[in-house]
């Protein structure tokens, strides 16, 4: 069979496996099973609030020279969106229709009722003032039917924002998407109804914000810069390889046996799990990049095909030896990204072997090296000894690592800084500080919730916090439930609206004895049936289930209750004021993730250790050559460290993704360095070898290199880190050996 | 001439010409006095002085179906430098309304009562709710034409109403009258049977809107200059 055929059945069969994955793969985007196990309470909230989330982020649209007329008209037409929930500003609710039906029918259980007649008169003062405002029929009859106005007042004290829609000129709306926080996709389908909507209404210079709004632009950047990146890089590599090989079919032949990994790679985790995470893939595929340098080295052995494959098996097994090392990885998205890429680079090497087997009709590589190797070389150590012990001086003044991944946003600063001007204008929920209240049942977690709400209560009005927000309003616990439940009772045996103490202040503020008469019978009815108010009774409800998940959420230990702390003065006087309550805990979310992807990026870079460490102590057992192996270790690891430091000059530090990308880098270091060492007798195969181990290293210093100039900092970091670390690889292994004397 | 003089008047038939002009005269007539009193009416309230930041008393009393009888809050209404209407309401509990162009702002603190002195701060350390004014619904459809009114801007209300004035006696301040705004809009007429505006010379005194016999709210302007004694 010849190339052109092998190469047509290995694409039709990678087509093929990759079309009935497509069929069958399910991506998933919860970060949690990415990250290491949780090593303190405010990392393990945060792992187990990642991806349960109800709601994504809203959306902040900022209409310059508005007027509230024109900002209402808007607002208008996004509540007709489908994908949009609600859109803030709201009326302010006031008729017992538009309450939702849980709330409205259990409101004598969301506040306690007045006791004597002094508190009911303070009550109806303000009731007699509300009736004086009363727009409609409807109002008075919500002020008859519920004279506390529990049931308003429970969803004013949930709502996301405070009222404040405007400044100056400008009119702010809030969009809260219908999409749940990771689903990008319908996100971007809402933001394109949203800026259609206000281009139609002539606000073309409407600003959005929102971290969904970043996440769909930097999606849509990325999907434009990786297309223009790997459009380059294919021409340039086309171009490479034809100037290589002359020959097209070779060509297209030297790229069946990486995509082949790619589709094996991908059948392969679907088959393994249930759900893929976007970040194996992703890491998965850069890591499979070693496999483009194998049908490289197969194809440009003409003159003795079989000889160069001991070789390529030592280099395919100690690499997949190390990429091992991922499966034991400690979290599930490491060993889908171990399952990935071992079993891509397993199908890769096959695919080339059975590509190149007898085949016979590759075309003639044109680079040729001018000297031939010796046929025995000495290998000199001083080139990665100087290499490592200049990198060890920058590496060991400051750290190495990046733990602050914003500086690696691409969101513009003065965006960040005006999405968070706007947040504290509209006092928008602060995701960063919560105190947590845990307990085995939900009851208990309620339980502390209201004594948590009870002294932040206190905290405010010490000037220590602007605001807090729980569930507490809108789901007392059982308990609180049952209190009210007796006073409600208490009430109607002392005669409900026509006891002494309520018909008196009523009369006196001129109300009608039968005013609140809808209250009492509705009071009397509840007393009967006792229906208490539940978690089910929220989430069974479209507009009241995002809200619980926000601040309800159950986990395989119980229940986590959240309270939202916003305008924090004095941190350390309100972890004061809650110290003593067992089960709660104030909670620094962005601290908490700061610390879990320090512990990210240990582990990868622990793991990236072990696998250095098990492939050094594979190619001593495969080759029981120690001086070889440890010359080949310390080539990778001068590489790397030479990719490392240019990565921390660069970006001031090594991000996860960094990390992943030299990952890649040993493997190709590796690579090059075994067949630099190689010593064929051959000149012929000699000269082969070289040629092919400076197409390799050439094919990833063009495709890494173009990626350098990305304007997206993590794929530029990925470019710089492998160009670099190919470079020193090449020029270490190459150079790094010297002929034998006396050979 | 001759046959004409001798002619018996009774025994001539009208004048077709004449009575045709009579009637388009009476006609035109009868459309122009409204219409001049309608005019009328709106160049009184356009000519209106209401200072900005004076402060007025005022007595607001109101009827709705929770009520058996008026109630009433006492307290001061001002407009400010910049177009904002507020009533601040004293008794029975301290509150205060902004209408500001198409959102009322009620300001609640969280005491009921406060010294006159404290009434910043506790309005400040309250609650603050905005409602959307419903320029087209009971109790905001008058406050909404309060701002109007104490503004001088009356193209909505104009838009909106027709208006009759009547002229009363003189007083003190001179001339006294009394405005009727009658809705066009048959559907603003289910909200409204009357709103009534009375005053003497370039003083607005009372504000009348009645929705039926048992909803109505008024609000009378006590101005001291006239001798009303000042509520505090």
């Amino acid at each position: 069979m010849t190339l052109g055929r092998r190469t047509a059945g290995l694409l039709i069969v990678a087509a093929t496996i990759a079309g009935a994955t497509a069929l069958d793969i399910s991506v998933g985007y919860d970060l949690a099973s990415f990250l290491p196990e949780p090593t303190d309470p405010a990392q393990r909230l945060l792992v187990e609030r990642l991806g349960r989330v109800s709601g994504a982020d809203a959306v902040y649209v900022v209409l310059p020279e508005a007027s509230e007329t024109a900002a209402d008209g808007v607002a208008a037409d996004l509540r007709a969106l489908p994908l949009a929930r609600r859109v803030l500003p709201e009326a302010e609710v006031l008729e017992p229709d538009l309450i939702p039906l849980p709330i409205w029918r259990k409101r004598l259980l969301l506040q306690d009722l007045p006791a004597g007649e002094d508190a009911w008169r303070a009550v109806l003062e303000a009731r007699l003032a509300d009736s004086t405002l009363a727009e409609s029929d409807s109002a008075l009859e919500l002020i008859a039917a519920d004279p506390l106005l529990a049931s308003v007042s429970a969803l004013e004290r949930m709502a996301p924002a405070r009222q404040t829609f405007g400044n100056g000129d400008r009119r702010y709306l809030l969009v809260l998407p219908a999409a749940a926080m990771f689903d990008i996709g319908t996100h971007a389908e809402l933001l394109g109804d949203v800026r259609r909507t206000l281009a139609g209404r002539g606000f073309d210079d409407a600003r959005l914000y929102g971290s969904g709004v970043y996440s769909v632009d930097l999606q849509a950047r990325t999907r434009r810069e990786a297309k223009l990146f790997s459009s380059l890089a294919a021409v340039a590599l086309a171009l490479l390889l034809l100037w290589h090989f002359r020959a097209p079919a070779t060509v297209v032949a030297a790229g069946a046996p990486m995509l082949a990994g790619a589709a094996a790679g991908l059948g392969v985790s679907s088959l393994l799990y249930e759900q893929v995470h976007s970040i194996a893939l992703a890491f998965g595929f850069t890591l499979l990049g070693v496999a483009v340098d194998y049908p490289l080295h197969a194809l440009s052995h003409r003159s003795n095909p079989g000889a160069v494959w001991p070789t390529l098996r030592l280099g395919v097994g100690s690499t997949l030896i190390a990429y091992s090392v991922f499966l034991v990885g400690g979290a599930p998205g490491l060993q889908q990204l171990g399952a990935f890429a071992l079993s891509g680079l397993a199908a890769a090497a096959l695919a080339t072997a059975w590509l190149t087997a007898r085949s016979g009709s590759a075309a003639s590589p044109t680079i040729a090296i001018g000297s031939a190797p010796a046929r025995d070389t000495a290998l000199r150590p001083w080139p990665w000894v100087v290499v490592v012990a200049a990198a060890a001086i920058p590496l060991a003044t400051h750290g190495p690592f990046l733990d602050d991944l914003d500086a690696l946003t691409p969101v513009p600063k003065e965006t960040l800084a005006a999405d968070a001007e706007l947040r504290r204008q509209l006092g928008a929920h602060d995701m960063r500080h919560v105190a947590a209240s845990r307990a085995p049942d939900l009851e208990d977690a309620l339980l502390l919730t209201e004594a948590v709400s009870a002294r932040l209560d206190d905290a405010v009005l010490a000037g220590e916090l602007e605001a807090h927000r729980s569930i507490s309003p809108l789901l007392p616990s059982r308990s609180r439930q049952s209190q009210r439940m007796d006073q409600v009772r208490r009430f109607l045996a002392d005669g409900g609206v026509y006891s002494s103490a309520f018909v008196h202040a009523a009369d006196e503020l001129s109300f009608a004895e039968d005013a609140f008469r809808p209250f009492h019978e509705d009071a009397v009815g509840f007393g009967r049936t006792a229906d208490w108010l539940s978690i089910d009774d929220l989430q069974d409800h479209p507009e009241l289930a995002s809200l619980t998940g926000l601040h309800v959420l159950e986990t395989t230990d119980g229940w986590i209750s959240l309270t939202f702390l916003s305008g924090i003065a004095d941190a350390d006087a309100v972890a004061d004021r809650l110290d003593g309550l067992d089960g709660v805990q104030v909670v620094d979310l962005v601290e908490a993730s700061r610390t879990l992807v320090v512990d990210l990026r240990n582990r990868i870079a622990v793991l990236l250790a072990a696998a250095l460490f098990a492939a050094g102590c594979a190619l001593w057992l495969l080759t029981r050559d120690l001086r070889r192996s440890v010359w080949l270790l310390g080539n990778v690891a001068a590489a790397l460290s030479a990719a490392a430091c240019l990565g921390m000059w660069l970006r001031g530090g090594l991000s996860p993704f960094d990390l992943m990308a030299l990952a890649l880098v040993a493997g190709l270091g590796l690579d090059y360095g075994l067949f630099h060492s190689r010593t064929p007798a051959d000149p012929t195969d000699a000269r082969e070898t070289g040629a092919a181990v400076l197409i390799c290293a050439l094919s990833s210093f063009v495709v890494f290199g173009l990626l350098a100039f990305s304007r997206i900092p993590v794929l530029a970091g990925i470019g710089q880190t492998v160009a670099t670390g190919v470079t020193a690889a090449y020029l270490l292994t190459r150079f790094g050996r010297y002929p034998k004397p006396g050979t | 001439m001759r046959q004409r003089r001798n002619s018996p008047p009774a025994a001539r038939g009208p004048d077709p010409s004449r009575f045709g002009w009579a009637s388009v005269a009476a006609l035109a007539l009868s459309a122009a006095l409204p219409a001049a009193a309608d005019e009328a009416a709106w160049k009184r309230l356009a000519d209106l002085e209401f200072p900005r930041e004076e402060r007025v008393a005022f007595v607001e009393r109101h009827l709705n179906r929770l009520l058996r009888a008026p109630a009433e809050q006492h307290g001061e209404l001002w407009l400010t430098s910049d177009g904002v209407a507020v009533m601040r309401v004293h008794t029975p509990r301290l509150e205060e309304r902004r209408i500001e162009g198409d959102r009322l702002v009620l300001r609640r603190p969280h005491q009921r009562r406060a010294e006159a002195e404290e009434q910043e701060a506790a309005l400040a350390s309250g609650t603050e709710r905005r409602r959307r004014l419903n320029r087209g619904r009971g109790a905001h459809l008058m406050l909404a034409i309060i701002l109007d009114v104490l503004s001088g801007d009356l193209s909505e209300l104009r838009q909106r109403f027709d208006s009759s004035s009547t002229s009363l006696d003189d007083s003190a301040e001179g001339h006294d009258w009394e405005i009727e705004l009658v809705p066009r809009d048959p559907g603003l007429r289910g909200e409204l049977v009357a709103v009534r505006l009375r005053g003497a010379g370039q003083r607005l005194g009372f504000l009348y809107l009645s929705r039926g016999t048992r909803n109505w709210r008024e609000i009378r302007l006590l101005f001291p200059s006239r001798g009303d004694e000042r509520i505090d």
